[in-house]
């Protein structure tokens, strides 16, 4: 009983120990932003890694998502005789929640978990140590730019994961509920589904709609990168060390990220 | 002049230097012995402030690392050169880019200068022509040189060196200790040396300190080491048997 009291305090004075090191690392970050036009290349590049690299994935993600949405949605709705309003659904859901979450989520395992490990063998390799001797900040020269790369690239594929994921539920809402299936690639005004669909999903977004995506999305790719450079930079007993700063990256990132999630709704839903 | 004076320092449970007393004169080189994982490289580590005493100062020419701030400690750094124990080197980055980096950032020297001199350390080392190399196509031993070729590129005048020869065979160990030496003829920079090869430490050095249990046992001059009456020093020279625990 005193051992599992002690294990769980142990585990409780490690979280702390955690989200301190981790502000204390964002504080720095802010700090050395000022130099960041001296680490712009750098920037591009991890926005190319973060990013480019991740858009397949984002896309089937985000596409399957909506498809998903749309399918289980619909089918209730077409019960109370509702599927007009299917677009506008899928469209509030994708932008407000599921673009910005699903982005952050595939974020998080492609990018957040490559960046801790690379940062964590840095500092096993003592390369981190070399760059501190050789008076080059390791935040500004590795933190900042994955930072600004992750937060850019997050909002830039939420927006697009948004609108693929509500250009999936269309697919769905013609293929299963339209009365004309025939017209699935006509994308025309003279479709009448299609106009359906997405009057109605334009017509559901307010301003607030896309703020509240869009500052999910900053909010989210802060927090994985953040996460990643702290575990990385604080790796430490070689391989095994390694294997630790990715799996808790992904692990604390996901929780964050989740609770993050419910917080800012909560918000945005006062605010309305 | 580097003075460590009454430096403590605890990593996890375990006190590594208990009252730990140092003093490496301008221009010396000087080397801490003692078995491995006894706290030499922690010892190293306070002196660029890598590491911050839990007490006690750690003095560069009179400057306390201990009570720099995050901008004085980096301009202090810019004094330093370092091999470290696995050379440090960017495996991301060739060669050239390892050694010019030090250089593009913090000095005003022209892309022209910056290679001038990055030729001019890897000649030091006996690497010239290995700029476009990954650290990946390189040896141990090769890596090492590099690693030295980086900590001198900028001219310090404190080079630290981690373990040097640790994992070379014999006759590599034998070329690193020459360049070193070579080097303190060129660049006459303070060194400190931690090692636990007794042949590196007798060649390099000028002084030497056997760090044991927490803090320094005996030192002296290289012949004053070698015919100290101390038993545990002699035990150690001699590899006979295994020193005394805490």
């Amino acid at each position: 009983m005193l051992k599992a009291l002690e294990n769980i305090g142990r585990i409780i004075i490690g979280i702390v120990q955690f989200a301190g090191e981790a502000v204390v690392l964002l504080g720095a970050t802010i700090r050395s932003s000022i130099l960041f036009f001296s680490r712009l290349g750098e920037c591009i590049n991890q926005m190319y890694l973060v990013g480019v690299q991740s858009l397949p994935v984002t896309l089937i993600f985000s596409m399957f998502s909506g498809m998903i949405l749309a399918l289980q949605i619909g089918i209730e709705f077409e019960k109370f005789d509702q599927i007009a309003l299917l677009g506008s659904t899928v469209a509030s859901a994708m932008t407000k929640e599921w673009g910005p979450m699903m982005t952050a989520i595939i974020l998080t395992a492609r990018a957040g978990s490559a960046m801790a490990a690379e940062l964590s063998v840095m500092k096993v390799s003592e390369e981190i140590d070399a760059l501190e001797v050789m008076s080059i900040n390791p935040t500004r020269y590795l933190v900042l730019p994955r930072v600004v790369a992750m937060i850019f690239m997050c909002i830039c594929l939420s927006i697009l994961s948004s609108f693929i994921g509500t250009c999936g539920g269309y697919l769905v809402f013609k293929m299963q509920f339209s009365t004309d299936p025939s017209s699935l690639w006509i994308l025309s005004d003279d479709s009448p589904s299609f106009h359906q669909y997405f009057a109605s999903a334009t017509s559901a977004l307010d301003t607030i709609d896309l703020y509240s995506g869009l500052v999910k999305s900053a909010v989210f790719g802060l927090v994985i990168a953040i996460i990643a450079c702290a575990r990385g930079l604080l790796a430490t007993k070689g391989a095994a060390g390694v294997g630790v700063a990715v799996r808790e990256t992904v692990v604390n990132a996901l929780i964050v990220i989740i609770v993050l999630n419910y917080i800012i709704s909560s918000l945005f839903v006062m605010m309305e | 002049m580097i003075r460590l004076i009454d430096v403590r320092k605890t990593l996890g449970d375990r006190e590594v230097l208990k009252g730990l007393n140092l003093h490496v004169q301008t221009g010396d080189t000087y080397a801490i012995l003692g078995p491995t994982g006894i706290g030499k490289s922690v010892a190293l580590r306070h002196m660029v402030g890598l590491l911050r005493p839990d007490a006690g100062q750690v003095l560069i020419d009179g400057i306390d690392v201990a009570k720099c701030n995050r901008r004085q400690l980096l301009d202090l750094r810019k004094r330093f050169g370092m091999l470290f124990q696995s050379a440090g080197l960017f495996n991301s980055m060739r060669v050239f880019d390892n050694m010019a980096l030090p250089l593009t950032e913090n000095t005003q020297l022209s892309r022209g200068e910056i290679k001038a001199r990055v030729a001019e350390a890897l000649e030091w080392v006996g690497m010239s022509g290995t700029e476009q190399k990954m650290p990946a196509e390189l040896s141990g031993g090769m890596k090492k040189r590099v690693g030295l070729a980086r900590a001198i590129v900028t001219h310090p005048d404190i080079i630290l060196y981690d373990e040097p020869t640790t994992g070379l065979d014999p006759i590599m160990a034998m070329n690193i200790n020459n360049l070193i030496l070579s080097l303190q003829e060129k660049v006459k920079a303070t060194s400190v040396v931690v090692t636990h090869d007794m042949t590196s430490a007798f060649m390099i050095s000028d002084r030497i300190g056997l760090l044991h249990q927490g803090s320094i046992l005996e030192e002296g001059t290289t012949e004053e080491f070698k015919n100290s009456s101390n038993k545990t020093v002699q035990r150690f020279i001699s590899g006979d048997g295994d020193l005394p625990e805490d």
